[in-house]
């Protein structure tokens, strides 16, 4: 089964490769993640698995808004060139500039036109192949042997019930005993959104250039995210609540629940949320996290308390994250819809 | 104690970004820098008895994170605090936004969690941190050039990153922990070296392009120079990231240390020394001449420390220090003159010494530091350096240092000279662009045209106060070398006067030398214009990796053993 | 057998990023580049019918899955997106000054481009 499905992976990565159109390339990268989320499932890690299906629609879904506000970009390649709208060069005072730059479009011409010429392609794609496949075997030939150790694996297993309670190592893993890594994990989204909205060229902060999502028209496509709307808010609530018993977390939990606003944006067109009122919650909610983090686990103090307060913890903080996670992926789409068509 | 110096400029970070307005008062900005540096160095106080380390959460057994603080540690902490007080007092009299002071206390926090911490999960999330936080700074201004090259930096830094993941899980599968120290112990004792071949290629790849050796020396010092990118990014880019990697190397030289590749590093050093200075010798812009000759001193780093004895090494982490000061200061200086010519081309900056003698001063000191003139620093760490190199690389180093002292005699022609008269085109032209009127986007470009105007030009007192701080600094570590060496190395080192004045008859001699070869090899060669702007793409770069990691793989596979 | 699956995928995006001329698909295939680098850590000790590190008394069970590599990997899957929309939103704004997403157009572009006007921030 797996084998089955690691298959149809590389096809697909292989399909990527061949791809012109980028939106072909993009849906290709959704199923690839879909198929990847199943595997991680089968190989025993239902959280990866959780957070990998949720990373990969939002990773579709940005790269599509990102289309869908520079339309030239839906296509190939050579659409989305300098030279798309017409064959005029673009107004550069270096003449060297403009020349080398016909001269690379009427290499990616032939390229493009060569599409079915197998020796062009071979041209291309011979060195290029034969190298990796060179690197490929280096690669298996040094594959280290012998056993994996299972140190920390056992250590884990045995003692984080006793340690931190609860029954999903996974949590208890990134909620205490590497709570410090998770703290830059949400750091690194609160650096995300503070860098989108200072590079997008957007003016407002605010989304009043939002557009409504015209979903409307499309009566099934509303009809059924209606009905999925609430479920995948009570999900996220249940995934947070719940991460420390099954599969599940704080960061799980908040993508779920950034997806839930996505589906009101799209089935109600509601679109101004008081954006930079957001922003400073995922900031302030940021900081309590840390706060949070230091006072218990990095001060020792959660040795001192009692199981029921470990559980107590894992919640709090569950939720602490699950909140920054949704406000941070919130930000982040408001933002990707508020760029305005220029 | 420990853990609060990277949470504290974290919230720190956070809290201004909170703050209501966007003018950020001064005074918090540089009281919290003092109190960090003050903290830093008291933690460098007590680290010199004992070693200090926190386990975080008290889980034992190498379950949690562990940060700790030695010798290694505190050496680049002192510096990361140092040069970044430098780069506050810098920035203190401009009129910059919350973001800039956010990223620049989150730069911080996120380097010294780098230098403390000792699990090596955490190094890639925090190389991770770092690098996109670098990438975001150097798009400060959103300027075009900046955005290609910040977007190459950005997917060429994540791709090198993916190869150190795919070590560090070769790493997890045959120790079976993930604490540097442990993971050292249990390779030490139950693997041999036909095992670690591949993770140490993979981590290698990795720290080879973070500390930009060969496969990426074209194109990082590329980086460091964008011209529209913030005079501060240069510097910590330059100083302190290209350091990092050269501390992940000695890091990970400790875990592996069945693995000897002394030798292959001390051919890469030497190559990579040698294609900087060329490249740095080709460059026009004052700002990549600086960039350049830094892969060229990391590769005499990466020399001395692939050197066997105590005093190679030391002199090779005093080169760090050295050479990372020296270079904050010519990179500060550097914006400065930017900012009054507003131009980074060679040809157009004369008279610098005439103009602004404070900064021309200053540019003398440290060039006199980083070519290694006694009395500096540069001239301490390249004697320790140097007294224990062979009959082979004695001479290379020497010509290296011959190398960088024609490097830096090019970018000395800036001081001299008339500076150009303005002309009534040009004035027209700025009239015309708008470039007299408004100071748009905070770009560091106004001087030149102001003047024309008869405007007195003011330079900001904070930036000269900055670097003539730091100027100060490499002279003090080279009258005080030896103490500075006994209070961060805990070694007794003696310098030997004669030696010294050999050094020095070396030194005329090399000047001389390098004048010589400016004069009539250099100055007007047409193809090192070419090398110089020699320019990667972004598939080359990705070849070149590959290409890194499958020689290393193959000269610790099969050569070496 | 799965990990050698993950680092054939790994050169195979590889290769893509040495092939591609769009900006596009690179970003795509460091994505893909880390979803291999996951499943080779995902993979460490797999069995067949492993189960999840979920529930009581896992150390008298034989088949339960490492827990510390999954703990390692939502990290590094949180930390991909956070990179890659900070990718995209790059490319956005490269689309609109420069009209292209060619590695080789773009590099000419920037490098020749005089600042224009309208910077619009």
């Amino acid at each position: 089964m797996i084998y089955l499905l690691l298959v149809l992976w590389l096809f697909l990565a292989f399909c990527i490769i061949g791809e012109k159109r980028n939106i072909r390339i993009v849906i290709y990268l959704c199923v690839f993640s879909f198929i990847s989320s199943i595997s991680f499932l089968i190989l025993g890690s239902p959280d990866a698995a959780m957070a990998e299906a949720a990373i990969g629609t939002f990773t579709g879904i940005f790269f599509i808004i990102c289309f869908e506000k520079h339309r030239e970009l839906r296509f190939n390649e050579k659409n989305a060139s300098v030279f798309s709208r017409d064959e005029d060069p673009p107004d550069i005072d270096d003449e060297r500039a403009v020349q080398a730059l016909l001269k690379l479009r009427k290499k990616a011409r032939a390229r493009t036109r060569g599409k079915h010429n197998a020796k062009s392609i071979l041209q291309r794609y011979l060195a290029p192949g034969l190298f990796s496949i060179l690197l490929f075997i280096l690669f298996i030939v040094f594959l280290p042997g012998g056993e994996a150790n299972p140190y920390l694996r056992n250590q884990f297993l045995t003692q984080f019930s006793e340690h931190v309670g609860g029954e999903n190592a996974v949590t208890a893993i990134y909620l205490a005993y590497r709570v410090y890594d998770t703290l830059f994990e949400a750091l690194v989204l609160v650096i995300a959104v503070v860098a989108v909205i200072h590079m997008s060229y957007s003016s407002d902060i605010l989304v009043k250039g939002g557009k409504p999502s015209h979903v409307g028209q499309y009566v099934v496509v509303v009809s059924v995210l209606r009905v999925i709307c609430a479920i995948v808010l009570l999900f996220g609530f249940y995934l947070i609540m719940n991460g420390h018993i099954t599969a599940g977390g704080g960061f799980q939990g908040g993508l779920f629940i950034a997806a839930f606003f996505i589906c009101r944006y799209l089935v109600y067109d509601i679109y101004d949320l008081p954006i930079t009122k957001v922003i400073r919650m995922e900031e302030l909610v940021f900081l309590s996290t840390v706060i949070f983090a230091v006072l218990i686990v990095f001060l020792g103090t959660i040795n001192h308390l009692p199981p029921v307060f470990h559980i107590v913890y894992m919640i709090v903080m569950n939720f602490l994250i699950g909140l920054k996670v949704a406000c941070g992926f919130l930000i982040l789409f408001y933002r990707y819809i508020a760029i305005e068509r220029r | 104690m420990l853990i609060y110096l990277v949470i504290a400029p974290i919230l720190f970070a956070v809290l201004l970004y909170l703050f209501p307005t966007s003018k950020i008062s001064k005074s918090i900005v540089i009281v919290a820098q003092a109190l960090l540096v003050a903290a830093a160095f008291v933690l460098f106080y007590q680290s010199r008895t004992n070693e200090i380390s926190l386990n975080i959460g008290d889980y034992g057994g190498f379950l949690g994170i562990t940060l700790a603080v030695d010798q290694l540690s505190a050496i680049f902490l002192i510096l990361t605090v140092v040069i970044f007080f430098a780069l506050t007092i810098y920035n203190i009299g401009e009129n910059n936004s919350k973001f800039f002071w956010f990223l620049l206390f989150l730069l911080e926090g996120t380097l010294i969690g780098l230098f403390l911490t000792r699990d090596i999960f955490n190094i890639f999330v925090l190389a991770e941190v770092t690098t996109v936080l670098g990438a975001i700074f150097l798009m400060y201004h959103r300027i075009r050039r900046s955005m290609y090259d910040g977007l190459v930096y950005l997917m060429v830094n994540v791709i090198v990153m993916q190869f150190y993941l795919f070590g560090i899980g070769f790493l997890y599968m045959l120790t079976g922990v993930l604490d540097m120290d442990q993971s050292a112990l249990v390779i030490a004792t139950t693997l041999d070296n036909s095992q670690l071949t591949l993770p140490f290629a993979l981590i290698k790849t990795a720290i080879a392009a973070k500390c930009s050796l060969l496969p990426l020396m074209t194109f990082l010092p590329k980086v460091h120079s964008i011209p529209d990118a913030p005079s501060s990014v240069g510097t910590i880019l330059s100083c302190l990231q290209v350091k990092a990697g050269i501390y992940l190397f000695l890091r990970f030289r400790h875990i592996f240390q069945g693995i000897d590749a002394s030798s292959f590093f001390l051919i890469l050093g030497i190559i990579t020394a040698v294609f900087g200075i060329i490249l740095a010798l080709g460059q026009t812009n004052i700002k990549s001449i600086l960039a350049y000759s830094t892969i060229a001193q990391v590769g005499l780093i990466v020399i001395g420390l692939s050197l066997e004895g105590t005093y190679s090494y030391i002199g090779s982490l005093y080169h760090v220090f050295s050479h990372a000061i020296a270079k904050a200061t010519l990179f500060l200086s550097a914006g400065i003159i930017m900012r009054v010519y507003d131009t980074l081309e060679m040809s157009k900056i004369k008279g610098v010494l005439k103009e602004i003698p404070v900064v021309g001063f200053v540019t003398i000191l440290a060039i006199l530091s980083m070519t290694g003139a006694p009395l500096f620093s540069g001239n301490i760490s390249k004697y320790f350096m140097m007294s224990e190199a062979n009959f082979i690389i004695y001479p290379i180093i020497i010509l290296i240092n011959l190398g960088t002292i024609t490097v830096f005699i090019k970018y000395a022609t800036i001081l001299f000279g008339k500076m150009p008269a303005v002309t009534e085109e040009e004035i027209d032209e700025a009239k015309a662009t708008g470039v007299l009127q408004e100071d748009r986007d905070n770009i560091e470009r106004t001087g030149f045209f102001a003047k024309a105007e008869a405007i007195i030009l003011r330079i900001d007192i904070f930036k000269e106060i900055a670097v003539v701080l730091l100027a100060i600094l490499c002279l003090l570590g080279g009258i005080f070398g030896t103490e500075l060496i006994g209070l961060l190395f805990h070694y007794d080192v003696v310098i030997r006067f004669a030696d010294i004045a050999e050094k020095a008859i070396i030194f005329v001699c090399s000047w001389g030398a390098g004048y010589f070869i400016y004069r009539f090899a250099v100055k007007k060669n047409a193809s090192l214009k070419f090398i110089g702007h020699l320019d990667l793409n972004f598939r080359t770069i990705c070849v070149s990796i590959g290409g890194f990691f499958a020689l290393t793989l193959l000269v610790v596979g099969v050569v070496l053993s | 057998m799965i990990n050698i699956i993950a680092i054939l995928m790994f050169f195979i995006s590889f290769f893509g990023l040495i092939t591609s001329h769009s900006m596009i698909k690179s970003i795509v295939f460091t994505v893909l580049m880390e979803s291999a680098v996951i499943l080779f850590f995902l993979s460490l000790g797999f069995q067949s019918g492993i189960i999840p590190p979920i529930g009581v008394n896992l150390e008298n069970l034989e088949h339960v899955a490492d827990p510390l590599p999954q703990a390692l990997m939502i990290t590094a899957i949180i930390i991909g997106v956070a990179v890659t929309t900070i990718k995209i939103t790059i490319l956005m704004s490269f689309f609109r000054k420069f009209k292209t997403t060619d590695w080789d157009e773009a590099r000419i572009l920037s490098h020749h481009h005089e600042e224009d006007e309208n910077n619009n921030d």
